[in-house]
């Protein structure tokens, strides 16, 4: 599904991403780990093609991200605010979103049922324009756009920020049952490790841009290995 | 002092912008420009003072200087309109440290008055003081004279800045310039024995006592920055503070683009943002109300009867809606551009929309030059002719921008968010303005007015009917620049 081969990114001298080579299969959900500054965000938006890379090619689909627009149609992604066009009602949002991957408004409105719950009769029919909502709805609104047209491969980036804990629990329920029931790639960065390791079958461990760990939610040492990390890098940061 | 330091901040705020290595080129051009216009300044210092003792024997020219220095500061304002940044800063990150109030609000004050922009009416003045005041009160009442007037010109700067940001408010707020410095111009030629003797004493106590009316003129401009930093005060906090009403009720959909397909979906979308977001609304008036302040002047008054005035003024009406507004392109769309850009060729739909709507508001130009045609002071083919020039080639030039705009325009905020446009924008918006406006000029003394108008269409038309082609090359130039150009945005964005 994706494919990413001698990734580089500097900004300046600081290293923000660097990897050999990294496989994810179809179906996959996968978490991206590491404090903050190990290159999340960067890997995301060089995958998402709005960062170009130093060196080095990330393919969807066998589609290389720089030459051709094609993965865009089957790929969802919700990054920062910059991902919301803030000026519009959630309504006007999503229809002008489906709209541009040729979903009509039924087909919309159909879709949007499936995230009702998540939405808590916050975010449809308020007549509010997203700018003036609270930031977990626009983070639920982020959500729901980068899920609408039923992606192959979804990306978002810390999903449960600024979300209440019943609604993170939602987006971690739905995460993995989109995963399971679509057969789509799932790739989520977040700092709560709990959650992660949670609802991730496969968890990256990104230090300083480089790729530390790799591990499946099989491995034996899954989620020891990563709470030693995070909790020896505490220590050391301590001391 | 603290304000210096933020007004270290600003400078580096310049400095650190993406845009700021095209910002050199352009600030060198606009220099150059500037110097021009000195040269145009020093000619007139020069020729004044035999052209008023001529024109008013009974009086010395300083004393018809002080009767004209009215009509100075009022094209000093419009001269700021057209041309200046309005103020801004950014502001945030200094509200909470233990910094007064004032002294944050003195900082953007500051940067109001050693705008280099003040010193380029020193090159009238200084001519003219030598020539007129020399020979009375030596070189003393030169200084005395040019200082008391350049003071006066820093009262205009921080009125502008009032100005400004009132209309950041209220977009009403335009009509105050216009009611303080038509009034008093107004009181000039309706009232001339209550008026004329108040400001020819100014003339003459500027030349005679200068270094005694300087004090008294420090005072006015102390309790003008007084009053304008209460204003700015209230209108910085009041944004700062504003928290947007639920727009219940009031959000219109512009259903009429629907039969468009995905071009109607973006013309939509460029409506929801000229109508929603003050910054973008804001914009979109003032074109409106420059193109009305026009057709007024041509409708009501001669002051435009000849003919390179004539075409500086069509030449606006046609264009400075568009201009006003397809020159923040990308700027603005660089608030959510990460969602265009995920998305498969939105962004060239994107630049499609924008330019057939503002092809389409131009016509509302062509309609409010209808009076005057009627009236018969232009001929309607040369209306039309310049609608389709500027649609087909004045366009083509300011949507250029698309590919070099890096740096993201708050759609709101306008004050406490930092710089608004930037040199290279400011460059190409004067070359969209002006250049257009000479050539038409130029052709008018070689040809007959017909063949003028037919150059225009046929230029236009082409460069209508050629639309996709160059908007695609736009779009595919902007894609070479992408990450550069994103970057700068993501960099910039509020």
């Amino acid at each position: 599904m994706i494919e990413i081969r001698n990734l580089t990114k500097y900004f300046g001298e600081k290293c923000a991403v660097n990897i050999d080579s990294l496989d994810i299969n179809d179906g996959e959900l996968v978490g991206l780990v590491g404090n903050n500054g190990a290159g999340k965000t960067t890997l995301f938006r060089l995958m998402l093609d709005l960062l170009k890379a130093d060196s080095g090619d990330v393919t969807i689909d066998g589609i290389d991200v720089v030459k051709s627009e094609d993965w865009k149609q089957t790929t969802g992604a919700f990054v920062d605010s910059g991902f919301l066009i803030d000026y519009l009602t959630p309504e006007e949002f999503f229809y002008f979103i489906g709209k541009a991957y040729g979903m009509a408004k039924a087909d919309v409105d159909e879709r949007l049922l499936y995230f009702n719950d998540f939405m808590n009769g916050e975010i449809i029919g308020t007549k509010k324009l997203i700018r003036s909502m609270s930031m977990g709805n626009k983070q639920k609104v982020g959500i729901i756009s980068a899920m609408l047209h039923s992606p192959k491969l979804l990306i978002l980036d810390e999903p449960f920020n600024f979300l209440d804990p019943t609604s993170q629990i939602y987006v971690k329920d739905f995460l993995d049952e989109y995963c399971r029931s679509t057969g789509a790639t799932v790739i989520i960065s977040s700092h709560n490790l709990g959650y992660t390791i949670d609802v991730c079958t496969r968890v990256l461990l990104l230090e300083s841009g480089l790729l530390v760990c790799d591990k499946h939610k099989e491995d034996e040492d899954f989620e020891q290995q990563l709470n030693d990390y995070f909790i020896k890098k505490a220590d050391v940061q301590h001391t | 002092m603290i304000e210096f330091d933020l007004l270290k901040h600003k400078r580096l705020e310049a400095k650190r912008n993406p845009m700021y290595e095209g910002n050199k080129v352009t600030k060198i051009i606009l220099y150059i420009s500037g110097l021009l216009w000195a040269v145009y300044l020093l000619m007139f210092g020069v020729l004044f003072p035999p052209l008023f003792t001529e024109l008013f024997p009974a009086y010395e020219p300083y004393h018809v200087f002080g009767n004209g220095v009215v009509f100075i500061w009022a094209l000093d304002i419009f001269i700021r309109f057209l041309y200046q940044k309005p103020p801004s800063a950014q502001l945030k990150p200094y509200i909470l440290l233990p910094i007064g109030k004032n002294r944050i609000i003195n900082m953007l004050m500051i940067d109001a008055i050693r705008s280099p922009y003040n010193l380029v009416w020193l090159f009238l003045v200084f001519p003219f003081a030598f020539i007129t005041v020399l020979p009375f009160y030596g070189f003393m009442g030169v200084l005395g004279f040019v200082a008391c007037f350049y003071v006066s010109i820093l009262i205009n700067a921080l009125l502008y800045m009032m100005f400004r940001s009132l209309m950041a408010k209220s977009f009403a707020y335009v009509l105050l310039p216009i009611v303080i410095y038509g009034l008093v111009i107004a009181g000039l030629f309706l009232l001339e024995d209550w008026f004329w003797p108040v400001f020819v004493t100014l003339g003459d106590l500027w030349a005679s006592s200068g270094w005694l009316m300087l004090p008294v003129m420090i005072v006015v401009f102390i309790l003008v920055w007084l009053v304008v930093r209460k204003v700015e005060l209230s209108v910085v906090y009041s944004e700062l503070a504003s928290v947007e009403k639920p727009t219940k009720d009031n959000v219109t959909d512009y259903t009429f683009f629907d039969r468009l397909g995905d071009l109607g979906e973006y013309m939509k979308l460029e409506m929801k943002m000229d109508v929603r977001n003050k910054n973008v609304r804001n914009a979109f008036l003032t074109g409106l109300f420059a193109i009305v302040v026009f057709v007024g002047l041509l409708l009501f008054t001669d002051m435009y009867s000849d003919g390179f005035m004539n075409t500086f003024a069509l030449s606006y009406i046609f264009s400075a809606l568009g201009i006003i507004m397809l020159s923040k392109t990308m700027s603005f769309e660089g608030n959510y551009i990460d969602c265009l850009m995920i998305r498969k060729v939105s962004l060239l739909t994107l630049i499609k929309a924008k330019y057939y709507l503002h092809c389409m508001f131009s016509a509302i130009a062509l309609l409010l030059t209808l009076p005057i045609v009627f009236k018969g002071d232009i001929a309607f083919s040369r209306c039309f002719a310049l609608y389709v020039f500027n649609c087909g080639v004045v366009f083509a030039v300011i949507m250029q921008l698309v590919v070099y705009n890096k740096k993201t325009t708050p759609l709101n905020d306008t004050i406490v968010k930092g710089g608004m446009t930037t040199g290279l924008a400011e460059m190409i918006t004067m070359g969209a303005l002006f250049l257009p406006m000479l050539v038409i000029n130029i052709l008018d003394v070689l040809l007959p007015l017909v063949v003028v108008d037919a150059i225009l269409m046929v230029s236009g038309l082409v460069g209508m009917l050629t639309s996709g082609l160059w908007l695609r090359n736009i779009y595919n130039r902007f894609n070479r620049r992408k990450y550069q150009n994103l970057e700068g945005l993501r960099a910039t964005r509020p």
